[in-house]
């Protein structure tokens, strides 16, 4: 058959493109399983983490999780209920745009959302080095403990790049070169706050 | 005869025809991944797999690819490629994946893919261009990793993310940025290629 003919070529476009899709879609169903509970395993840590609650490794994570946090969903919201001995914590999952892509997480307040436990992450598309260092442990470890004013959280003036670790701030170190994504992340984290205030009913804030 | 062959290959894809200082191939990703040691590795070597195996697979079937469609069937394999490393990442390395993002879906634009598959497998056996692939990725490995080094070491003052720097050491946030790679590149061009010009010069 003349190799350049017209029916030769979308023949072999055909069925070359049927071939490599059709195993393409075949690996696809082979790894989906491990890829989602990859998923599941880290919008989970993202939550404990978010609560400041330890665990050793993927198992205990999975365990600790399965047996003591539960989920609802009010008003388009994904909140989790960890309820320990002592104490609740809250932990609602955000979602906004970043620079580049939606950044996506987790943030823990205890029961009555006048103190913020902590923020992680679960997905984000920010610039690896720059925005995307938001997801180290001396940035996100600014949110823990905080209480939660009146005043939303912003950025604060004056850059040094360590972190602001003062309870009763309401200022958050930048990532340095990463302003944008920075405040974005801000932004979304403050909009969460109000939202799980709201649905919450925590309205002592309202009056 | 045959590992002459295979001998040249490599050092012309390592040195005298390297995909990135001499071709200047691939320059998106040297700017966008080299901030980081270990990225950067698992990049090329992402790089490296799918160029060999896309390089393979388009040498054993080049002589039933209608010559319209060849460009279009080369990336079709190129893509088919990457997107298997891509979901393999995914379930197997979640973590890196999940710093790497949309990075290696890019794989499937790199120039070095495309270029070694119009230039070396249309036209050689389905062996010599799988190890023209892996060559081809090597040459493209070693260059990245050096940067990535550099960049590393001083943007944050650590080597495979453990610090080595004093901690009186300020990073330079200029290394963590993009265009710190051109400078780098530059700079390893202008090393590299001093020689390589040089012997050119001499031969005449």
């Amino acid at each position: 058959m003349n190799r350049n003919s017209k029916i030769y070529t979308v023949l072999f476009t055909f069925i070359i493109s049927f071939v490599f899709i059709l195993i393409l879609s075949f690996f696809n169903g082979m790894t989906i399983q491990r890829t989602e509970k990859n998923k599941t395993l880290s919008t989970m840590k993202a939550i404990l983490n978010s609560m400041g609650i330890e665990y050793a490794d993927d198992d205990q994570a999975y365990a600790l999780f399965s047996k003591s946090i539960k989920h609802e969903k009010k008003d388009s919201l994904d909140i989790y209920t960890f309820s320990g001995l002592s104490d609740t914590a809250i932990a609602v999952i955000f979602n906004g745009s970043g620079l580049w892509g939606s950044i996506t997480g987790s943030v823990a307040f205890d029961k009555d959302i006048s103190m913020l436990l902590g923020v992680d992450f679960i997905s984000q598309n920010e610039t690896p080095g720059l925005g995307g260092r938001i997801e180290e442990k001396w940035f996100k470890d600014q949110f823990k403990n905080r209480v939660v004013s009146e005043k939303p959280l912003e950025l604060s003036k004056n850059k040094t790049g360590k972190g602001i670790y003062d309870s009763l701030s309401n200022e958050i170190d930048a990532v340095t070169g990463a302003s944008l994504t920075s405040t974005y992340l801000l932004n979304i984290i403050n909009s969460y706050i109000y939202k799980a205030k709201k649905v919450l009913g925590v309205s002592r804030y309202e009056h | 005869m045959n590992t002459k062959k295979y001998g040249k290959i490599l050092s012309e894809n390592l040195f005298s025809n390297n995909p990135v200082f001499v071709q200047i191939l691939g320059i998106c990703s040297t700017l966008a991944v080299t901030n980081n040691f270990i990225n950067t590795l698992v990049m090329a070597s992402g790089v490296t797999l799918s160029t060999a195996f896309s390089n393979f697979t388009i040498s054993a079937i080049k002589d039933l690819i209608p010559r319209k469609v060849r460009m279009i069937v080369q990336v079709l394999i190129i893509s088919f490629y990457v997107i298997i490393f891509d979901l393999f990442l995914k379930a197997f390395v979640p973590q890196v994946s999940k710093v790497l993002g949309p990075y290696v879906g890019l794989i499937i634009t790199n120039c070095i893919l495309m270029g070694r598959a119009e230039a070396f497998a249309q036209a050689n056996p389905p062996l010599l261009s799988f190890w023209d692939g892996i060559s081809s990725g090597l040459g493209y490995m070693y260059v990245l990793c050096t940067i990535a080094f550099v960049r590393e070491l001083l943007g944050f003052g650590t080597i495979l993310n453990i610090r080595v720097m004093p901690d009186s050491f300020l990073p330079w946030t200029i290394m963590v940025m993009a265009p710190s790679a051109f400078f780098i590149l530059g700079i390893f061009i202008w090393i590299v290629k001093g020689p390589l010009l040089q012997k050119g010069g001499n031969r005449k």
